[in-house]
């Protein structure tokens, strides 16, 4: 440490210790014990430390709750921006287009779904019998006859 | 030790916990919104760039690396870019002097012509000390907003924010040395500034 670099030191750092570079503290505490002009330096800069030391940033009390909402917004934002892009994909997967090039195969793998899907519920769920409705038929055929043979009498 | 717990709670915050988030909101959100107020002049403002800088932490928190950097560098860097952002959105460096008056505090104090004129004394024996006190904090807040941005910046990290001077230049994406060339510069421009009003 020499005066040139503990000039430099307060011009930059200003005059309090705890505001000077690790790297260069405690030299400069020995220096400034030593040289009656370090002394002198920092009485003739201390001022200007003073007068920030004075400016104090008035808190708003505000804040914290904007920002806890506006992060609570920004998730629910998110969950729907994950859904559309979801529907999205899908949407782009199924197109003919895909990476540039023509793929037919997507939208006819799309086209065919509708009717699997028909054949698959045709084969596997349960509508009302054939012998049901035959015994219904019957019945009505049987009443006709009945009907038909006292008409007959 | 501090900056292993940190590290730890960034991680849960990347995983979207609110819990994590609100901690180091509480550790972080005084410093970072005086960083702002300080480099922008205008509390309002001020508070949108610190609200995205929160809400940076949220969405990126996954970005940051704990072996590269303190969370608060990290978040003085965001801090920092914004503000640069701002001013170069703005067009503008100097602060017009009426919006300076802009905080909570000080319109209490100003006038309609923009001086400050009275005091809202809160038990103090002292008006005309307590008055003597609020010029000189106005006139210290205006003559750094004369400074341009990169040495205002470099001023506000190393004098109140206890940046290192190695994370500032980091920061700052300069040496060492030119970071402390702004702040001879910057501070002797300020040194100028009151000595020539009378005030400091």
């Amino acid at each position: 440490m020499n005066i040139q670099r503990f000039k430099e030191l307060i011009e930059a750092y200003g005059t309090r210790s705890e505001r000077w570079p690790e790297a260069d503290r405690h030299a400069a505490l020995i220096f400034l014990e030593a040289e009656r002009d370090a002394v002198e330096i920092i009485n003739e800069l201390r001022r200007l430390d003073e007068a920030l030391d004075a400016d104090i940033v008035a808190q708003s009390t505000n804040l914290k709750a904007d920002i806890l909402h506006q992060i609570s917004l920004t998730t629910v934002n998110r969950a729907e921006k994950n859904r559309d892009d979801l529907f999205s994909k899908l949407w782009h997967w199924l197109g003919p287009y895909a990476n540039g090039s023509f793929v037919i195969w997507r939208p006819a793998i799309a086209a065919c779904i509708p009717l699997l899907t028909g054949v698959y519920l045709g084969s596997v769920v349960e509508t009302g019998s054939d012998d049901q409705l035959f015994e219904w038929e019957e019945d009505i055929y049987v009443m006709g006859l009945v009907s038909e043979n006292e008409e007959q009498e | 030790m501090v900056e292993k717990s940190e590290a730890a709670l960034v991680k849960l915050v990347a995983r979207k916990n609110q819990a994590a988030f609100k901690k180091l909101l509480n550790m972080h959100l005084s410093g970072i919104n005086r960083y702002t107020v300080r480099m922008i002049g205008n509390a309002a403002n001020a508070e949108d760039i610190t609200q995205e800088v929160f809400l940076r932490l949220w969405t990126r928190a996954d970005s940051y690396k704990p072996e590269a950097s303190k969370l608060s560098t990290w978040l003085h860097n965001i801090a920092h870019n914004l503000c640069i952002d701002y001013f170069r959105k703005n067009n503008r460096f100097i602060q017009d002097s009426s919006e300076i008056y802009e905080t909570e505090e000080s319109l209490h104090l100003t006038s309609v012509s923009g001086r400050p004129h009275g005091i809202a004394t809160s038990g103090s024996d002292e008006p005309e000390h307590e008055l003597a006190k609020k010029n000189r904090d106005h006139d210290v807040k205006k003559a750094l907003m004369t400074l341009p941005e990169r040495q205002r910046s470099a001023i506000i990290m190393c004098h109140y924010q206890g940046v290192s001077n190695k994370d500032a230049a980091h920061i700052m994406e300069v040496s060492v040395d030119a970071l402390e060339s702004l702040l001879s510069r910057g501070r002797l421009k300020l040194r100028k500034l009151l000595t020539e009003d009378g005030k400091s």
